[in-house]
């Protein structure tokens, strides 16, 4: 794993702009996967227990063993409301 | 001149054949609510020929804010009956079927069967995955839409063997807790759009164009204006779990609880009769519509002091509120055994203690 210091900007939509913010920016040791990002997350947010996240980077849906390079990342939950 | 001139002129309509297409559809509405409302002014007004309409609900005064299909004299009165009063007026070439019941397991493979295309224009996490699990069994594409606050999502799923709903948001038991328009409430253009683009989906799907938002959610921000289209692929482990189960079954109900019209009551015993229970309303007092029930207690969740548990000297109660979002939050942060909670609408608790108490 890369151990240099990476900056993710996260885009939040739903819910989760309220919980983090509309945007906000995490700092890590190295990349992360889509996996150790939401458990960073719910570390830093514990709120956010309970809630399913998706992440979308360059416009795609990443799973959760796949490594995000640094950069823009958007997150999100489902919708309920209709 | 025909009334779909300005359709037919477009090129990538197809003419009088794209036309025809459009005539001889069956599209199915699941939800009359503010996306139901607004799509279906589009495939009504664009001749879709056999339209079916679902919803148990009865019009209340906090729809009409949005609900555009309804005004206030419908107030009170089944939304399947005022909405079909309403789109016959604007095509009486549309043939309208309605339904004043909630999709179950008993019933969604049937009744998808008989139309080409599906709408979901609901509000529950249920709903969403029974639409999806019939419309794989029965191989129809359908059009996804849904709301949070001034954002909205749209997508095609289950098209020209394009992903699903489940390949998109596997099921996750939690999802119960995310809340809804009832519970945080929702900006009315953003209903509009978002109605309006599954009607736009649903054409386009129906004239068998490309470029639909199969493998693909749109996310609309209108309060930023900021949108953003993320792709997602066909998981074939999620579509083959759906097929080769022997019947439809909704989303794995927690162990000892029962279903009551498509919707969960966790954790209730169903063989205990329900008058056993104190049913505590948790709505604020200006929420509608007013349960007369006297079994029902209000309790709105603003007057409930955290600090202090009213919950150890009552009986065995049932929280409720809209959506059942902040009954199951609260009935989880009081972890007493005897406190419940359902995660029916109030019409709906009407309906069950009418009929199951003396």
């Amino acid at each position: 794993m890369d151990m240099s210091q990476i900056n993710y900007e996260l885009e939040c939509f739903g819910l989760l702009t309220e919980l983090i913010g509309q945007t906000t920016l995490l700092e890590s040791s190295g990349t992360l996967t889509v996996g150790a990002l939401k458990a960073r997350l719910l570390q830093d947010y514990p709120q956010l227990i309970g809630i399913p996240i998706k992440v979308a980077q360059d416009n795609e849906l990443m799973g959760d063993v796949e490594v995000l390079k640094p950069g823009k990342l958007s997150i999100f939950p489902p919708f309920s409301g209709g | 001149m025909s009334r779909y001139d300005r359709h037919i002129k477009l090129a990538a309509f197809g003419g009088q054949a794209g036309q025809q297409k459009l005539s001889q559809a069956k599209v199915l509405v699941v939800g009359v609510g503010g996306l139901g409302c607004a799509a279906l002014s589009y495939l009504v007004s664009s001749g879709v020929g056999q339209i079916g309409l679902m919803d148990a609900d009865v019009v209340d005064l906090s729809n009409l804010q949005r609900q555009i299909l309804f005004d206030e004299n419908s107030v009170g009165k089944p939304k399947v009956d005022c909405a079909k009063k309403r789109l016959s007026t604007m095509n009486t070439q549309v043939q309208f079927t309605t339904y004043s019941h909630d999709l179950t397991p008993e019933n969604a493979e049937e009744i998808i069967g008989r139309y080409d295309l599906v709408l979901d224009c609901t509000d529950r996490f249920e709903a969403r995955y029974l639409i999806n699990d019939a419309c794989v069994r029965q191989n129809k594409p359908w059009v996804f839409g849904a709301l949070y606050q001034f954002e909205g999502q749209v997508s095609v799923f289950n098209f020209r063997g394009g992903p699903t709903y489940r390949c998109l948001f596997p099921y996750d038991r939690t999802q119960q807790q995310l809340p809804s328009c009832a519970d945080v409430g929702v900006f009315a253009p953003t209903v509009g759009v978002i109605g309006v683009m599954q009607a736009s989906e649903a054409l386009k799907v129906l004239l068998d164009l490309d470029d639909t938002l199969s493998g693909k959610l749109l996310c609309m921000d209108l309060k930023t204006n900021a949108t953003q289209s993320i792709n997602f692929q066909r998981k074939q482990s999620a579509v083959d779990e759906i097929l080769e189960k022997p019947e439809i079954s909704l989303v794995a109900p927690e162990e000892g609880s029962a279903v009551h019209n498509g919707a969960y009551v966790f954790n209730l015993d169903a063989e205990k009769a329900l008058e056993n229970y104190l049913w505590i309303d948790l709505r604020e007092l200006h929420e509608l519509p007013k349960i007369n029930h006297k079994l029902v207690e209000s309790i709105p969740l603003s007057q409930i002091d955290p600090q202090k548990s009213i919950w150890k000297e009552k009986g065995p109660c049932v929280l409720f509120c809209a959506s059942g979002h902040r009954a199951r939050t609260l009935a989880e942060k009081i972890k007493l055994p005897h406190v419940q909670y359902v995660t029916l609408s109030p019409n709906q608790i009407q309906a069950l203690l009418n009929q199951n108490t003396a």
